[in-house]
């Protein structure tokens, strides 16, 4: 009986899963690599439209090692305007001879208008974080210009621009950008109702994009509400750690030195929990080495000079970029949301609809920071021009 | 198949031999008539020999039949021949005990009085000796004639091993066993198989190792063989295996004494077959197909990394081209976008989907097996020429089938050689395509479905009472370092728990 | 042949040890995150989790250590003698409800995440109509390869979690695991009978009342039952605490299937596989198999007691249709998601009161 049964069952089995329903074969996809989102011109004050660009790959022309690629260009940006974003999505499927296909999506790109649009952002995005088919690892940016031509900014060396912005936006080697922001942690972020910021790209010329300063979301404006140069968003990363590298122009006595940041540690702490009197202590503890140099001021024997100076310039950026943060966006960038859900919790129930809006207690507390640098090293080279004398 | 069994079991190796009546079946105390019987009963074929002479002084006559090519000539010469011609025995005695005493100087020797006893043992290379004036025939064992000599065994090959394989008499396979095994508990026991062929089987085991209920339980399965004449050991195999709608060997099958051996001491019982170098082990379970002698012979690291290396090879023989086809009809996502899209751009104009392109390769590729194996050695090598170079490549060329599937079919094709079981990689190989099929339907999903189902079958199989999903189902770890692993040979001190020998130890009890 | 077949054809109590968690683990565990960090804030479910596995293990060893007393018999027949016939048989119904219901909602369950995760167009009926029939194979085999096939499919999990733990340390982030302590009573009492719900396997422990006493030589049965309800606790507190660390609380919250979520937030090293979930909700596959198969059993197990006469096949094959059938009654996830929280309740007051009024009564009455 149960040998009947064993090829019944797997008869069964192979009957119905004789379907195929849902292959499709992966030269009639079209993959999309990344996407732009604009405010299209036809938007009025209540009715924001929208313009999607979506930038296929072209994969024969990305080329393997025997077809060789050839002149074509190796993507495909369509682009269209309309309401809201799947309707745009199914209007571009028609124009695609491919299934779209987005998992392998790697940028999705705000410009600054629409991200300033209150409410705008998180309904766009809710459509990223609902469909299946996104990665949590997406990278989020907001540019400056529209951010459809950032998607047509071709580099000589790499075929598709969104492969480029998103090398650009994973590159930490500079201390004046945010770290990459995934579509996963934006999507954390806004459930946390905490304010943070996000990537900010611009055009330099038609090859190259830079990736400089941030833009700043409210959450309680639920948009982006204004944007932090490189220097402030450098001061920023010193009050949050948020850095892995870096340069510092300082000044000492004579003349101008770069200390090249090795590793920067803060540490934060509530003081004072009156909510009306909120007082943080940072301490940022820098380590650097010297990569530049014309003093004449021995380096190696002066270490602490260095460091001393390093510590002024870095201060001066650090309250510059508080008071920016303060007085003119009024929004915590520091991360203090973060910590005051994890280590003041009850204090934080307490005051987080009004942190960084009306009432504004975080424009309101106050924000003593310490810097403490330490230079490693003189660098390989120990003196510049003077010789030591034997006094 | 139990049922099978069963009604086979009732029919009783019938061997009554349907000829007309023309000979005598009891043997008379006529000489002439008595040769005579037996040519009539075996036609009279151009190969028995039928010497005539005549003993001693009162010339009394005398004949020796046998079959020529069935037995040893030099045999038949110097120990018959010469010897009965040389004497001159004295008048009025006895000259079958005579000569079976004292004369003939063979010591398989028997006296038998039925001409069914007769023709069966020459045909079997006895030597017979009629004598006139008796009804006693003395049979001689002089079996022998042409076999093969001992080689180095053509399908299993080892780097570090001996260089012995068994060949087609079973008499030498035996000898073969005993050579390795000097325990008196070694026991052969000799059935026969075949209606007509009369071939011999013998079980072989060691008493005191083996679980008798194992040895109870073939004995009576080899009991229902009804057959003409058993192809090798394969068709015995097929008798007594427990399903025959699996798809994979329930019996293992070696050319390799050192294996039957190693087999034999594990607690397991070896089939040998008449006419066939491939003996039959059983029980046998997945795990143990993927073994090699070779993992013993090795330091145990070596052994049990190439034994890994033999369980991801039979992984990857299975799962690769339906992978391949799942994860490119269904789920792309699954690729890293550089990989995803240099397959892409080297399936661009590809005219068939994935499945029919797969299939496509692995129905050429087992064509191209299938002819290989057939052909000569020299012609061999052509095939792998004509179907590695010139199909391969210029199907590539031709846009037929991406270079991607190429080296897919390339990888499986390595990996299920690397199965030491030639009779479990044919599994393999079969089983493969039901994948291919399930991914083509379901992608992953229709892959892991028909996974499952398989997994069901092994843990519902049964070899001889052994599940053969042991080791892992049932879950018995102590087996793990001996049957999964290879682990130091210090730590191998009992014997394989699932066989439930007898005797569970491997090292002597007094050092314990 | 005898003792070979027989020693091979009954269950040990290793079996029992690696059917606890494998029948446990399914579908719930992917949604456990959610719905332990519902009520919590932080990290503090795991003490939920704790305190619930400690009950769970508590009930699972009364349940043992009851039916350990009647090896090789049938749960109708030794409790007959605990209570009447007829309650017993009403019991052991009960259990047969639960146990196809619970088939039912399995059977639904994978082919709606398969149909999120992996496919698009495939109808949802014929994924789970594929993912019966296999099952149906399986129940209609022998009851021993049941157990065969968790310990086959068991390891395999093991390692899908565990490699699914080790790859998102690396997206873990320190800040998501404050604040501690801060959760209310009302959620910490919330959070627990939820971590009974997950852990208990929507009252599955209540199960080993029907395969204990097929052990025909019980010698450790309970300690093995218990070493298996830590086994899904500490399963359980790993992938829990991970899923906090990468997502925080409140995202945890809201992700439909946070595991699966996870398995999607990990990059796997070499650039062989991009993603991890498909692979992940594939193995998964397996787990939710082996509970399906249990569940589905249980209920011919019960169906055999009380229909002596009725031949195994017969019954599997009668059930089928009925399964499939109700598989396809909640209209949307929404009703899915109801109805197992139902079945979840339902199950936990079953097994819970059984076992305990059969034990009770057992020590009460000392029947042997």
């Amino acid at each position: 009986m149960r040998k009947y049964l064993e090829i019944l069952s797997s008869l069964f089995v192979i009957v119905f899963l004789s379907g195929c329903w849902d292959s499709e074969e992966i030269e009639n996809r079209a993959f999309i690599r990344g996407s732009s989102i604009d405010l299209a011109e036809q938007t009025t004050k209540d009715n924001p439209q929208l313009t999607l660009t979506q930038q296929l790959i072209v994969p024969a022309a990305i080329g393997t090692a025997t077809t060789g690629g050839g002149e074509q260009p190796a993507f495909r940006n369509l682009a269209l305007s309309g309401e809201s974003l799947m309707h745009i999505n199914n209007e571009i499927s028609k124009r695609a001879n491919r299934t779209l296909y987005a998992h392998h999506l790697e940028v999705l790109l705000f410009s600054e208008d629409v991200v300033k649009q209150p409410d705008l952002f998180e309904k766009l995005l809710d459509l990223f974080t609902r469909e299946q088919q996104n990665r949590r690892s997406v990278l989020v940016a907001v540019t400056k210009e529209k951010a459809s031509s950032l998607l047509d900014i071709e580099p000589e060396h790499i075929k598709v621009p969104s492969q480029y912005i998103s090398e650009l936006l994973d590159n930490k080697k500079s201390a004046e950008v945010s770290p990459p922001l995934r579509l996963g942690d934006l999507h954390e972020k806004l459930f946390a109702n905490v304010s943070f910021v996000i990537p900010y790209l611009a055009i330099v010329d038609d090859k190259s994009i830079e990736n400089s300063g941030v833009a700043v979301f409210n959450t309680n404006e639920r948009a982006v509400i204004g944007t932090l140069d490189g220097p402030l968003t450098m001061g920023r990363n010193f009050m949050t750690g948020d850095m892995e590298a870096g340069n510092m122009r300082i000044s000492i006595q004579d003349a101008k030195a770069n200390i090249m940041i090795a590793n920067v540690q803060s540490s934060l702490k509530l003081t004072n929990k009156d909510k009306n009197n909120l007082t943080f202590e940072i301490d940022v503890n820098i380590s650097g080495v010297i990569s530049e140099t014309n003093s004449k001021i021995n380096p190696h024997t002066h270490l602490d000079l260095y460091a001393k100076g390093l510590e002024k310039e870095v201060k001066k950026l650090v309250d510059k970029t508080i008071t920016k943060a303060q007085t003119d966006l009024k929004t915590d960038i520091f991360k203090f949301n973060i910590y005051l859900y994890g280590h003041h919790y009850k204090l934080w129930e307490s005051l987080k609809d009004e942190w960084d809006t009306g009432a504004n207690y975080f424009a309101n507390s106050k924000i003593n920071v310490t810097v403490n640098a330490n230079i490693e090293m003189s660098g390989n080279t120990q003196f510049t021009t003077q010789k030591e004398k034997g006094s | 198949m139990k049922r099978y069994a069963r009604s086979q079991n009732k029919k009783k190796n019938a061997t009554t031999p349907k000829h007309n009546a023309s000979f005598q079946i009891k043997i008379g105390t006529n000489l002439d008539e008595n040769v005579d019987s037996v040519k009539k009963m075996l036609d009279e074929p151009d190969d028995l020999i039928v010497r005539e002479l005549s003993i001693g002084t009162d010339h009394q006559k005398a004949a020796i039949v046998y079959i020529k090519g069935m037995v040893d000539h030099k045999l038949v010469q110097d120990n018959i021949l010469k010897t009965i011609l040389e004497k001159e025995p004295e008048a009025d005695i006895d000259l079958s005990d005579y000569f079976y005493q004292e004369i003939i100087a063979i010591s398989d020797i028997k006296k038998v009085k039925t001409l069914d006893d007769v023709s069966l043992a020459i045909l079997s290379g006895s030597t017979a000796l009629y004598i006139d004036q008796t009804d006693t025939v003395l049979l001689m064992g002089t079996a022998g004639g042409e076999h093969r000599a001992i080689e180095e065994p053509q399908s299993e090959r080892l780097i570090r091993g001996p260089r012995a394989g068994f060949i087609e008499n079973i008499g030498t396979n035996v000898s073969l066993i005993r050579q390795d095994i000097k325990d008196p508990n070694l026991r052969f026991k000799t059935h026969e198989i075949g209606r007509r062929s009369k071939q011999k089987l013998v079980v072989s085991y060691i008493d005191g190792i083996v679980n008798p209920d194992l040895v109870q339980e073939i004995n009576r399965r080899l009991q229902s063989i009804d057959t003409e004449y058993a192809v090798g050991s394969g068709e015995v195999e097929h008798w007594i295996q427990d399903s025959f709608l699996s798809p994979f060997p329930q019996l293992g099958d070696t050319e390799r004494p050192d294996r039957a051996v190693d087999a034999l001491l594990k607690g397991k019982v070896v089939i040998l077959v008449d006419g066939t170098p491939f003996v039959l082990i059983a029980p046998m379970t997945l795990v143990e197909t993927l073994h090699s002698l070779e993992d013993n012979s090795q330091r145990w690291i070596v052994g049990t990394s190439l034994r890994l290396l033999r369980f991801l090879s039979a992984f990857i023989a299975i799962f690769l081209p339906s992978v391949y086809i799942a994860l490119i009809s269904f789920h792309p996502e699954m690729l890293p976008a550089k990989l995803l899209f240099s397959i892409a751009a080297s399936r661009e104009g590809v005219p068939f989907p994935a499945f029919i392109e797969a299939m496509l390769m692995a129905i050429t590729f087992e064509i191209l097996h299938e002819a290989g194996v057939r052909l000569p050695k020299i012609i061999g090598a052509t095939i792998g020429i004509v179907g590695g170079l010139v199909i391969g490549e210029s199907a590539v060329s031709a846009g037929i089938v991406s270079p991607f599937l190429v080296i897919i079919t390339a990888l499986t094709a390595i990996a299920s050689f690397a199965t030491p079981q030639y009779s479990m990689a044919i599994s393999f190989r079969l089983i493969r395509f039901t994948f291919m099929i399930a991914a083509a339907t379901l992608g992953l999903y229709g892959i892991i479905l028909v996974y499952i189902m398989i997994n069901i079958h092994l843990v519902n199989l049964k070899s001889f009472g052994v599940p053969y999903s042991t080791p892992f189902g049932p879950l018995l770890l102590k087996d793990w370092k001996e049957m999964i692993i290879r682990a130091p040979i210090m730590m191998l001190t009992k014997r394989p728990s699932y066989l439930k020998t007898m005797d569970k130890t491997k090292r002597d009890p007094s050092n314990e | 042949m005898n003792k070979l077949k027989q020693s091979n054809e009954t269950i040990q109590d290793l079996d029992i040890m690696i059917a606890i968690p494998s029948v446990v683990i399914a579908i719930g565990f992917l949604y456990m995150p959610r719905v332990l960090a519902e009520p919590t804030i932080g990290l503090d479910a795991i003490y939920t989790i704790l305190l619930g596995g400690v009950i769970t293990i508590l009930l699972t060893w009364l349940g043992v250590s009851l039916a350990i007393h009647f090896p090789g018999q049938s749960f109708v027949t030794y409790a007959s003698k605990l209570v009447s016939k007829p309650i017993a048989v009403a019991l052991a119904l009960l259990f047969a409800l639960h146990g196809i219901l619970i088939t039912c909602f399995e059977v639904r369950a994978i082919a709606e995440i398969s149909h999120l995760y992996l496919f698009n167009r495939t109808p949802i009926e014929v994924i789970g109509l594929a993912f019966l029939l296999v099952v149906i194979y399986a129940v209609a085999g022998s009851r021993v390869a049941i157990f065969r096939l968790n310990a086959l499919f068991f390891p395999v999990i093991l390692v899908a979690i565990f490699i699914l733990a080790v790859f998102s340390l690396g997206f873990t982030d320190a800040t998501n695991a404050y604040p501690f302590f801060q959760t209310d009573l009302n959620g910490y009492s919330f959070a627990t009978l939820r971590s009974i719900s997950t852990i208990g396997g929507f009252g599955v422990f209540g199960y080993v009342l029907f395969y204990v006493s097929l052990i025909r030589s019980p010698k450790k049965t309970p300690k093995m039952a218990m070493y298996g309800v830590i086994l899904v606790i500490l399963l359980h507190l790993i992938i829990f605490t991970m899923t906090l660390l990468v997502f925080g609380n409140i995202t945890t919250s809201n992700l439909m299937f946070p595991v699966i979520e996870l398995a999607r937030a990990i990059e796997l090293p070499g650039g062989f596989f991009n993603r991890f979930d498909s692979l992940f909700f594939v193995v998964w596959t397996m787990a939710i198999f082996n509970t399906t198969v249990m569940t589905y059993d249980l209920a011919v197990i019960v169906f055999q007691s009380v229909f002596k006469n009725a031949k195994k096949e017969k019954l599997v094959f009668l059930l089928a249709p009925i399964i499939f059938f109700i598989s396809g009654l909640p209209k949307n996830t929404y009703e899915l998601d109801y109805s197992g929280r139902m079945l979840s309740y339902f199950g936990i007051t079953l097994a819970t009161g059984v076992t305990l009024l059969l034990f009770v009564l057992h020590k009460v009455r000392g029947v042997k």
